[in-house]
């Protein structure tokens, strides 16, 4: 008796199982939030109604996902905004990686922590607010359309928000401005890790910033780039849907509908949830594919993947 | 073996604890019971607390309990709990079986459903103790019992407002007007859309700029309740009844047509209303965009001077009144001379309002005390208290007819703090709980709601109203379209087939995608059939029915028309049946 506590204590006090043993409350919260709803998925093989024993419910075998492929009209509209509005993300994952090599070549101390604290912001301004916020500056009596008629720029106001057309770069453009200051945060904590004797020795040679800035910080950022958009790759459907749910309207519907919203339309709002839940699967299994295509692809082309 | 005694003793210890636990608080109660006010205090906490499942009303949350409600909670020995739900929580209560809310509404619809999955407790076994008013609507119980038991022939829902629906002092639809300006511009008859888009425009001509310098439009339309926002003031006016999805139905003439690609179907008849405003450059721009309060801070600022609907305008007067409290500037409705015009009133569902039903949750711990709860709602002689207040109070009998006496009828008219505070009628937030209708009569003969007699209309009339009505040669605003009813000209809500609705409840998900889809095509056309000129509006409107006919418009009405037919044969067999007209 004795001696089995005992080699359960030498086990538990191994150093490498300590590190294990601390991960395992992790482990367990993983595996209840992420692994156990996977169990939902029979919903989408049922014509499921809350209240009635799920083996009660109609069995209805593929149907909901063969509904999703001969969905032609919405399915590939859908798809369609998704993958724009997934690209356009995928465009603009470089810039808080500048952001942050210029956040870095600022001198004075005060006016860098100015321009973080300003720019990491919006990070944290939910998405009801910034509707608000846009509506009272690009509405057609929005401080926006004030400005340029009083400049005599325009004659008539205009409403972005109202322009399905305007619908892709707008919204780039707002991600753009709620997440460069907060996704910079990573990069500048990379940068501190970089060797101060690089930047000394390329003075010493007479490298100027924008030298060193190319040549040292930029190669040095790169591991951390490509972990990062390998992370974004396997995203690349998962565009969310609470900005979209906002700025939806009748003239951007058409447009700004992404898969996001397309499932949360369908299961939350038309009850529709075996639907709703086939599409969910569609969309995980997409991810999967193109995170481990996305990790192959680096292995390939830089030797090493996060897998 | 030290140790194994030691972990032995502390779990021994831990039992002794857990099990003296229970004796200690017996005597911190029996202490407690000794003064008078811990009595009371234990008393009113050992209540059964009723929580009922109200998005009722979010005007009067802050008076929390009201006067009725105290009333009501010392009576019944129970205290009231209100709970805001949405649809989602009801379905996850539905799914999971447990819900904290004794009281629950049923999602729309889906009450054959909730029979199905064994969660409604079924109301019969406990009406005779519990429920005596409950049982004396036979009607309506046996309409329930036959449509809404999944063949049970059991009571598992109780539907409110049973009885005939009464007409406000004013209406919300037909063409609504800045009264002010429709005075200025000399009453000019508006006997068609076109007259009114002319009279609107004519308004925005002489006022084109706010007192603040803001552009004026004819209206606005927020984005915040989708088709129903563009729709719903054409349903009333042309008298159609939304029934259930994919199919209208006519109320004068009884007649079924499709929702969707039917030339009388209130969508195309708004985009043709809309369309010419549009271009006329007399729809606010930010109709597309703008939240519901944002309309209303539009309206209230005065940048309207029509409306969709009067209570979208309404805060303009409210504003006004503040300034100037004989002020004229308000909206109104106007009816065309002519008639034609439906308005919304006047219809008597045997079994209730639609989408109303409500069931007491298997899981709830207060059974009894929930089916006291509805069944309160249905005491004749607690309705008169819940829509007339107090006898000899708020009202008493004088020379044996009941009326509201002068004090409350001041209150009433101020519709203050103090007012609110008795809870009476719709200053209650359970006012949509109510189980009959306060049009319904007292066993006195006369209604239970008192505040609502010719009488007390007239002299409870704001300026803006008593100016309408003088014009108008009536006592007040709604008897416009009530005298044009009883003249034949026009028609109100008689004859709508609320009672149908019960028997429309479960809708295939086939159905319910098609809907759906169709729904969202319709929304993502208005701006299209907005932007488009007079000439090319009929060809826009043909490729728009095209593709809604491609998405299964046709399917879903022709489904929808079998289902409505067979859903009429129903009912009139469960009437006959029952021997109910």
């Amino acid at each position: 008796m004795k001696k089995i506590v005992r080699d359960k204590q030498s086990l538990i006090l191994k150093p490498k199982y300590q590190l294990a043993f601390m991960a395992l409350p992790f482990m367990i919260l993983l595996f209840m939030f992420a692994y156990v709803p996977i169990l939902g998925w029979i919903l989408a093989f049922f014509e499921y109604s809350p209240g009635i024993p799920l083996f009660q419910n109609e069995f209805v075998g593929l149907k909901n996902f063969v509904l999703l492929f001969s969905d032609s009209v919405d399915m590939l509209r859908v798809m369609k905004n998704t993958i724009i509005f997934a690209l356009l993300s995928m465009l603009i994952t470089p810039l808080p990686m500048f952001f942050a090599i210029l956040l870095n070549e600022i001198t004075s101390s005060r006016y860098k922590r100015i321009v973080q604290t300003f720019s990491t912001l919006p990070h944290f301004i939910s998405y009801v607010i910034i509707y608000s916020l846009a509506f009272a500056v690009f509405s057609t009596d929005g401080v926006m359309n004030l400005f340029l008629i009083k400049l005599g720029i325009i004659s008539e106001p205009t409403n972005v928000l109202g322009n399905g057309d305007a619908v892709y770069w707008f919204q780039t453009l707002i991600s753009v401005w709620k997440g460069i200051g907060w996704g910079s945060i990573v990069y500048l904590a990379a940068i501190v890790a970089i060797p101060k004797e690089l930047y000394e020795s390329a003075h010493i040679d007479g490298a100027n910033k924008f030298h060193t800035a190319i040549y040292i910080t930029l190669p040095n950022l790169m591991n951390t780039y490509i972990v990062l958009l390998i992370l974004q790759i396997g995203n690349f459907i998962n565009v969310g849907f609470e900005r979209f749910l906002l700025f939806r309207n009748p003239v951007t519907l058409r447009n700004i509908e992404v898969l996001d919203l397309y499932v949360y339309k369908l299961g939350l709002i038309n009850q529709d949830y075996s639907y709703s839940t086939a599409i969910g699967i569609f969309k995980s299994l997409v991810s999967l594919i193109l995170i481990f295509g996305a990790n192959k692809l680096a292995k390939k082309v830089r030797g090493y993947g996060i897998i | 073996m030290k140790k194994l005694i030691a972990v032995c003793l502390i779990i021994a210890m831990s039992f002794t604890v857990a099990c003296s636990a229970p004796e200690k608080e017996e005597v911190v109660n029996n202490t407690e019971k000794q003064t008078d006010s811990s009595v009371k205090e234990i008393s009113d906490k050992d209540r059964p607390v009723v929580v009922i499942d109200g998005d009722f009303d979010s005007n009067n949350e802050e008076i929390w309990p009201n006067d009725f409600v105290k009333r009501m909670q010392d009576e019944l020995g129970v205290t009231i709990q209100v709970k805001k739900l949405t649809n989602e929580q009801r379905d996850l209560y539905l799914a999971s079986g447990k819900a904290d809310v004794d009281i629950l509404r049923c999602p729309s619809g889906k009450e054959n459903q909730v029979v199905k999955s064994g969660n409604a407790v079924a109301f019969d076994s406990y009406l005779e103790e519990f429920g005596p008013n409950i049982l004396k609507q036979e009607d309506s119980n046996n309409l329930v019992r036959e449509l809404l038991s999944n063949g049970t022939g059991e009571l598992y829902f109780k539907r409110v407002q049973i009885g005939p629906e009464m007409v406000g002092k004013e209406l919300w639809n037909g063409y609504v007007v800045r009264w002010d300006l429709y005075k200025e511009l000399g009453y000019p008859k508006m006997n068609n859309d076109d007259d009114y888009i002319a009279v609107l425009e004519e308004m925005v001509k002489m006022h084109p700029k706010t007192e603040t310098g803001e552009k004026v439009y004819a209206m606005g339309i927020d984005n915040d309740s989708g088709l129903w926002s563009w729709v719903s003031q054409f349903e009333a006016n042309d008298g159609v009844s939304n029934v259930m999805k994919g199919l209208y139905v006519d109320l004068e003439t009884g007649q079924t047509f499709n929702k969707y690609t039917d030339d009388r179907a209130p969508f195309w008849r708004s985009m043709a209303f809309f369309n010419k405003l549009n271009q006329k450059g007399l729809l606010d721009p930010d109709s597309f965009t703008m939240t519901g309060e944002t309309r209303k801070e539009k309206a209230t600022k005065g940048i309207y001077v029509g409306g969709a609907r009067t209570w979208d305008v309404s805060r303009y007067y409210k504003a006004t009144k503040k300034e100037d409290p004989s002020t004229l500037k308000g909206f109104m409705s106007v009816f065309p001379d002519t008639g034609g015009m439906s308005a919304w009133y006047g219809a008597s569902p045997i079994t209730g309002w639609e989408y109303n039903s409500f069931y007491v949750p298997k899981s709830s711990k207060n059974i009894e005390a929930a089916i006291k709860v509805i069944d309160y709602f249905y005491s004749p002689q607690k309705l008169r208290e819940f829509y007339s207040g107090v006898q000899g109070v708020h009202w008493d009998y004088v020379g044996g007819i009941p009326v509201a006496l002068d004090y409350a009828i001041e209150l009433k008219k101020e519709n203050g703090d103090e007012w609110k505070r008795f809870g009476i009628g719709s200053s209650n937030r359970l006012h949509n709980f109510a189980g009959l209708s306060g049009y319904g009569n007292y066993e006195d003969g006369y209604p239970f709601n008192l505040f609502e007699s010719e009488e007390l209309r007239a002299a409870a009339l704001n300026p803006l109203n008593a100016d309408y009505s003088n014009y108008y040669g009536v006592s007040y605003p709604s008897q416009v379209h009530v005298k044009q009813v009883e003249s034949g000209i026009a028609i109100d809500r008689a004859k709508d087939p609320k009672d149908l609705f019960m028997v429309l409840s479960d809708v295939p998900a086939d159905m319910l995608r098609i809907d759906a889809k169709l729904k969202d095509f319709l929304i993502s056309s208005i701006p299209i059939m907005l932007s488009v000129s007079e000439d090319e509006f009929d060809n826009e409107k043909s490729n728009i029915i095209e593709q809604l006919r491609k998405s299964g418009a046709d399917e879903l009405y022709d489904w929808a028309e079998k289902e409505y037919q067979k859903a009429d044969r129903i009912l009139q067999s469960a009437k006959e049946k029952y021997n109910i007209n």
